[in-house]
């Protein structure tokens, strides 16, 4: 983003954004919180790229993060661009769109017909309210899917080790290869995995209400933090060689078999 | 075959889930492989998110070691879909051959690596399909056509998305041109020379390995409906060159005088019918 003319570019090729930031200041508008966005300007490369500017201000203004008034730009023809449903937002207050390469005297024009929109309800038109919540609610189902998947790799991972220690005596080198092995999975394994769940409890246990343990999951996650400190703690004595390799097979067999619980409830409220 | 569409996959060895094709084969042959080295199953093939042995796939995963000499061509000429497309490890040893291979049976090919820190956006989008593969009950919460979708949309992006991208990438360079002609001498500041001057060097860079000179996107983008009417070629064509020679001179040279201002303009009207075309199949001409 770029300030110099006070008002706000987003344009991610940066000979661009120059070009018009230079281009504004010689306009001396009287508004200077314009935003200026590219109707294709991305902040993450791993998004479709089309028409993500407008998705950004879609989500500016839906989350009340920004009311300036906005001017997109764009190489297509407006009359083309209003029939895409990811334009809906041209339809909201205070937004115009410029289709490049434009007249400087009629960007100004656009410009000076910008007011700033007062109510913070009113920053977007019905319909991109609506795709919004669409966009919302398919964001949270992936972060629950990856959510799922990180648990599944938790058990995957630690139920591997396990079989290596089981399978061999305690003082052979393939037990104290898996143990070295099991080092590597740093203490806060297990609470990084529960943290993330806090940013998807709310929808999980609304979406999957009917299969009502799902709100035991809280709990049942403190206990796998708990079984899954017990085991590093058994993991570091034996390290220290203060510690009997069997105490901590027993411990990890309680970690996975927590972890196991929690999975069987969430693939059970999945099927639902 | 019934399906239009089948992607390939060529995937490292990894053990856990997601992390490459063992995974995916241990999903399904573990009773019957327990030696992996050994395996026949070189090749795996999915349909609706499930493995299968049936001739009806829409998903090819192979083997990184097995995509070597005629087995691509054994493959391939198995695949009757009419829309093929492929992703290949970057590890893959014969990963370069294979690119001009299929290239010339203008077959898309797109590399990806599974090993930088969740910004490659190939690998994050074939990491669901393989874990819907692998677990297929989490399918119910992302159906894995709308998975399959996301991959497809992202190696093999539509004529259309593509248009909008090279005509932008097109004419940006020429944006600043257009802009600075506008301006009232007195208010040209410092600092339009550098990027003028920046712009300039964007319209004559030659191809050099992955980076595209102008021309060549030029040529991709009217490569993109093979029905391009001729005229529709032709015009875009002459606009470009005549501007790119206007644009060979020093920056000072370009900036003395605005006719290459209408020039850029009536270019841009020319891409903007090709775009069309490419899109609504409107065939309005460039004067």
């Amino acid at each position: 983003m770029s300030v110099a003319s006070e008002c706000k570019i987003y344009e991610n090729n940066g000979i661009l954004r120059n070009a018009i930031d230079k281009a504004i200041l010689s306009l001396n508008l009287t508004a200077k919180n314009i935003i200026f966005i590219n109707i294709s300007y991305h902040e993450d490369r791993n998004l479709n790229v089309l028409y993500s500017g407008m998705k950004h201000i879609m989500t500016l203004r839906g989350e009340g993060k920004d009311s300036s008034p906005v001017t997109f730009y764009g190489f297509e023809d407006i009359s083309r661009l209003q029939n895409k449903p990811e334009a809906s937002i041209l339809n909201s207050p205070a937004v115009k769109y410029i289709k490049m390469p434009f007249e400087i005297d009629q960007l100004k024009e656009i410009c000076s017909k910008l007011r700033p929109v007062n109510k913070r309800n009113r920053l977007l038109d019905e319909e991109t309210k609506k795709l919004l919540t669409e966009d919302k609610d398919k964001e949270v189902q992936l972060q629950i899917r990856g959510f799922v998947h990180a648990w599944r790799n938790g058990v995957t991972y630690l139920t591997a080790l396990l079989n290596k220690l089981s399978e061999y005596q305690s003082d052979s080198l393939a037990v104290q290869e898996s143990i070295n092995e099991l080092i590597k999975y740093r203490a806060d394994f297990i609470s990084v995995k529960c943290a993330s769940y806090n940013g998807i409890q709310d929808f999980v246990e609304q979406k999957f209400k009917r299969g009502k343990k799902i709100t035991a999951l809280p709990k049942m996650m403190q206990a796998c933090k708990k079984s899954y400190t017990t085991m590093y703690n058994r993991l570091e004595k034996v390290l220290k060689g203060k510690g009997a390799v069997s105490a901590l097979i027993s411990a990890l067999q309680k970690t996975i078999d927590n972890l196991k619980e929690v999975e069987d409830l969430l693939n059970e409220c999945i099927k639902k | 075959m019934s399906n239009d569409r089948v992607i390939i996959i060529v995937l490292g060895e990894g053990n856990y889930v997601n992390e490459g094709w063992t995974a995916i084969h241990t999903a399904n042959y573990s009773q019957e492989c327990t030696d992996i080295t050994e395996c026949i199953h070189n090749h795996i093939s999915v349909k609706d998110g499930k493995i299968t042995s049936s001739i009806d796939y829409d998903l090819v995963i192979c083997r990184e070691n097995y995509f070597v000499n005629d087995n691509v061509n054994n493959l391939l000429n198995n695949i009757t879909a009419q829309n093929k497309v492929v992703a290949i490890h970057k590890n893959a040893t014969e990963k370069t051959n294979y690119e001009t291979f299929f290239r010339q049976q203008a077959i898309r090919v797109n590399l990806f690596s599974r090993y930088q820190d969740g910004s490659d956006k190939i690998w994050n989008n074939i990491k669901p399909v393989l874990e819907c593969i692998v677990n297929h009950e989490s399918c119910v919460i992302n159906g894995y056509k709308d998975l399959f979708d996301n991959l497809w949309a992202v190696l093999a992006p539509s004529p259309v998305d593509e248009a909008h991208s090279l005509r932008a990438e097109i004419l940006t360079p020429f944006v600043p041109f257009h802009l600075y002609y506008q301006i009232d001498n007195e208010k040209k500041e410092d600092g339009w020379k550098d990027i003028l001057k920046s712009c300039c060097m964007e319209i004559n860079k030659e191809d050099n390995g992955e980076v595209k000179s102008l021309g060549t996107k030029l040529d991709e983008l009217l490569k993109l409906k093979t029905d391009l009417p001729e005229n529709m070629k032709t015009a875009p064509l002459k606009a470009f060159y005549e501007l790119k020679e206007y644009f060979m001179q020093d920056e000072d040279e370009c900036i003395k005088t605005k006719d290459s201002s209408s020039r850029i303009t009536k270019f841009a009207d020319c891409l903007e019918n090709v775009v069309n075309y490419v899109e609504f199949g409107d065939t309005s001409e460039c004067l």
